[in-house]
């Protein structure tokens, strides 16, 4: 089994050995050939009132896990324990109608604001559609939660009668807070939610979710490739790679101090400016191997820089740092290897002197 | 050092149903061989339009250039004012593709699927040398071989679907180095990858920009890619540049306060504050302020930048910013002087 980080009494979720495998078909008897490993064994814990940033390449599987999180997937083995007034549930495997009232507490915000909004619907239906899937209050007491709500995210109860296509990205990206959140919802797992939007208003954005967090006391599993977005954001990040995790730390820790290979190669592929002409940058080579056939021993050894023989015969297991409870690494070499962080202490005092 | 194209008071309009859009309103600026040239800006800054009709590649029945000039430098002959001469004529064919090169953002939209990708860079040769097919074929392969498409022998044969994101995008930056160009112009290059495949292209872009000496226009709304690649920027607002500055400027003095706004909300890893959005979102096409268009969402906005347009201002040898703040600061014009 998976060590884990020691599960305290406050995590509200808690998931051990997750695996999402989507078989292949192929032929006239659409025999299965194989499969895609999505996700392939993944145990994490999340702590009520915290921001877990989910990051990897396209592929990694991190929106598999997000899915399945809110059981838009249904896992093929493993369990999900999501504390509910009753004590821990295993949501992992609950049929649509038991799945029902845990619906209200997990909630999910979408990348793109303009797929993800009925432009058949007014602003104020959309945000009250799962009021009333959940039957909560009278058609008048909805209509004055919405716009109590449209006034929350910054968008005035005026926009009720509006349509999607009458609102910019960032006013439709609120439409989705706000919709999400329209059932108090305690969990909320946001996949890619500011990456179609501009800069400006996705700082926007990123602060109102951060707002509404302190205020209402939720907690974010969320979902960027942008990893200084989700610098930001978390408190927490969890590194993934081909299904598999491979490093989970605080923030801070995991960008001043990687501890695997592929951590580093993620935050040296960032671009980032060094003053007086280009640097040189580090490579990771190739792209991401196919899920349907992961590669043998660690999944990374094929781009990894520092591979040994043991890396491609053994799949290293997630372990917790005996000198840092709070991180924990799926690599053979961890002890060994010491790493890049994405900025050095001088070039940090280079390019901001005074924070130096 | 040698200019390459020079840009100046660049309008193009668009001439539509609902009215006129000024999507590009008085652009300028220099580009010289062997340096980077950084273009930011939000969606509807007009970053876009200002490198297609440096392209000429907008149809004449629509987009209108009705102001300005673009004065592209050949290696050998007079200079060339691209805004007269005939889009669909001889003379640009010659240029573009050639002479100047685009890599466009989406390389799954601008391949063909129809053709193989050794056909689709094989076209561009056989249009602008003179070699036989199977000189451009060679050449195709040596091309994507230089861009580290592994196996080029056998990917040339292949489609853009057997190709995957970071794998066409290579393809498109094969098919604009096919031909040597003297100018890349890169539209948003790195936007739909992964940031590891982001970096092997910046990479690449770069090594083949220092081999061949070659000037490029990195278009782009992250500001960390300019940060990195750019030697000069220019930062674009509904149409206009409002602030142009050595890259080191921009970052660590922005002047304009959309430029100050942009960095305020840029999360940047390790500084930790609390982002500072810019108030408001771009205004639509048809919605376009009276004034300093920056106005309606400038925090230090005065009363005349509701009425009057503020001219660029000369702030330095390369720098300039058009905001009614600097007017006392100025130095006269770089025109005058």
């Amino acid at each position: 089994m998976t060590p884990v980080e020691a599960a305290g009494p406050d995590a509200i979720l808690k998931i051990r050995d997750l695996r999402l495998h989507f078989p292949v078909k192929a032929g006239l008897l659409k025999k299965t050939v194989g499969y895609v490993k999505a996700v392939d064994g993944i145990s994490f814990d999340v702590y009520a009132g915290e921001t877990v940033g989910l990051v990897g390449e396209s592929g990694s599987g991190k929106t598999t896990i997000g899915r399945c999180i809110v059981r838009l997937y249904k896992p093929t083995t493993g369990s999900m324990h999501f504390r509910t007034g009753a004590g821990l549930v295993d949501i992992a495997q609950l049929d649509k109608r038991e799945l029902q009232p845990i619906r209200r507490d997990i909630q999910m915000l979408f990348q793109d604001p303009n797929s993800s909004l009925n432009a058949r619907m007014r602003v104020g239906d959309i945000i009250a559609e799962p009021l009333e899937i959940h039957a909560i209050g009278t058609a008048d007491e909805r209509r004055a939660r919405v716009e109590d709500l449209l006034e929350h995210v910054g968008l005035g109860a005026e926009m009720y009668n509006r349509y999607p296509h009458q609102l910019s990205g960032g006013q439709r990206q609120r439409v989705g807070v706000a919709r999400a959140l329209s059932i108090e919802p305690r969990l909320v797992i946001c996949d890619e939610p500011v990456s179609a939007l501009d800069v400006s208003v996705q700082a926007q954005v990123l602060n109102l979710l951060a707002d509404l967090q302190e205020e209402l006391g939720l907690t974010y599993v969320f979902i960027a490739h942008d990893l200084s977005v989700v610098e930001y954001i978390s408190d927490r990040v969890m590194v993934m790679y081909l299904g598999k995790l491979m490093e989970t730390a605080p923030t801070r820790k995991i960008f001043e101090r990687p501890a695997h290979p592929y951590t580093e190669a993620l935050l040296n592929s960032i671009p980032k400016r060094v003053r007086g002409g280009h640097r040189k940058r580090f490579v990771l080579t190739g792209d991401i191997p196919s899920p349907v056939n992961p590669p043998a021993g660690c999944v990374f050894h094929t781009r990894c820089q520092y591979a040994k023989d043991i890396c491609k015969t053994e799949t290293p297991p997630l372990r917790t740092l005996p000198k840092d409870p709070y991180t924990s690494v799926a690599c053979h070499l961890v002890d060994e290897l010491s790493l890049s962080p994405y900025y050095t202490a001088a070039e940090r005092a280079d390019l901001e002197p005074d924070r130096a | 050092m040698d200019t390459v194209l020079e840009v100046s008071n660049l309008k193009t309009y668009f001439y539509i149903e609902q009215g006129v859009v000024r999507a590009v309103d008085g652009v300028s600026f220099t580009l010289q061989a062997g340096k980077t040239l950084g273009i930011v800006g939000e969606s509807g800054c007009g970053k876009s339009v200002t490198s297609r009709t440096i392209m000429r590649l907008l149809s004449p029945s629509l987009a209108r250039i009705v102001d300005g000039s673009i004065k592209y430098y050949p290696a050998d002959g007079p200079p060339v004012e691209l805004t007269q001469v005939d889009p669909y004529g001889d003379r640009i064919r010659d240029i573009r593709g050639n002479e100047i090169a685009m890599i466009f953002q989406e390389p799954m939209t601008s391949l063909n699927p129809v053709y193989t990708i050794g056909q689709q860079i094989m076209e561009a040769i056989l249009l602008h040398q003179d070699v036989s097919k199977d000189e451009a074929r060679a050449r195709a392969i040596d091309v994507l071989r230089l861009v580290g498409i592994p196996l080029p022998e056998q990917r040339v044969d292949q489609y853009p679907h057997e190709f995957s994101g970071g794998m066409r995008q290579r393809a498109m930056i094969a098919m604009a180095l096919s031909c040597n160009p003297r100018i890349l112009i890169a539209d948003e290059p790195t936007t739909a990858l992964d940031v590891t495949i982001e970096a092997q292209i910046l990479e690449l872009i770069q090594q083949i920009q220092q081999d061949n000496d070659m000037a490029l226009i990195m278009i782009t709304h992250d500001l960390n890619v300019i940060g990195e690649v750019a030697d000069h920027v220019i930062v674009m607002y509904l149409g206009q540049v409002v602030e142009s500055a050595p890259v080191d400027d921009i970052f660590d003095q922005p002047k304009h306060p959309y430029t100050q706004g942009l960095l305020n909300s840029l999360p940047m890893i390790g500084r930790g504050d609390r982002l500072e959005p810019i108030t408001g979102s771009v205004p639509g096409p048809h919605e376009r302020p009276r004034g300093c268009p920056f106005a309606p969402r400038c925090p230090q906005v005065m009363d005349r930048c509701r009425a009057e347009n503020p001219p660029s201002f000369v702030l330095g040898p390369a720098s300039d910013v058009a905001c009614w703040l600097y007017e006392e600061a100025a130095e006269p014009s770089h025109d005058s002087s």
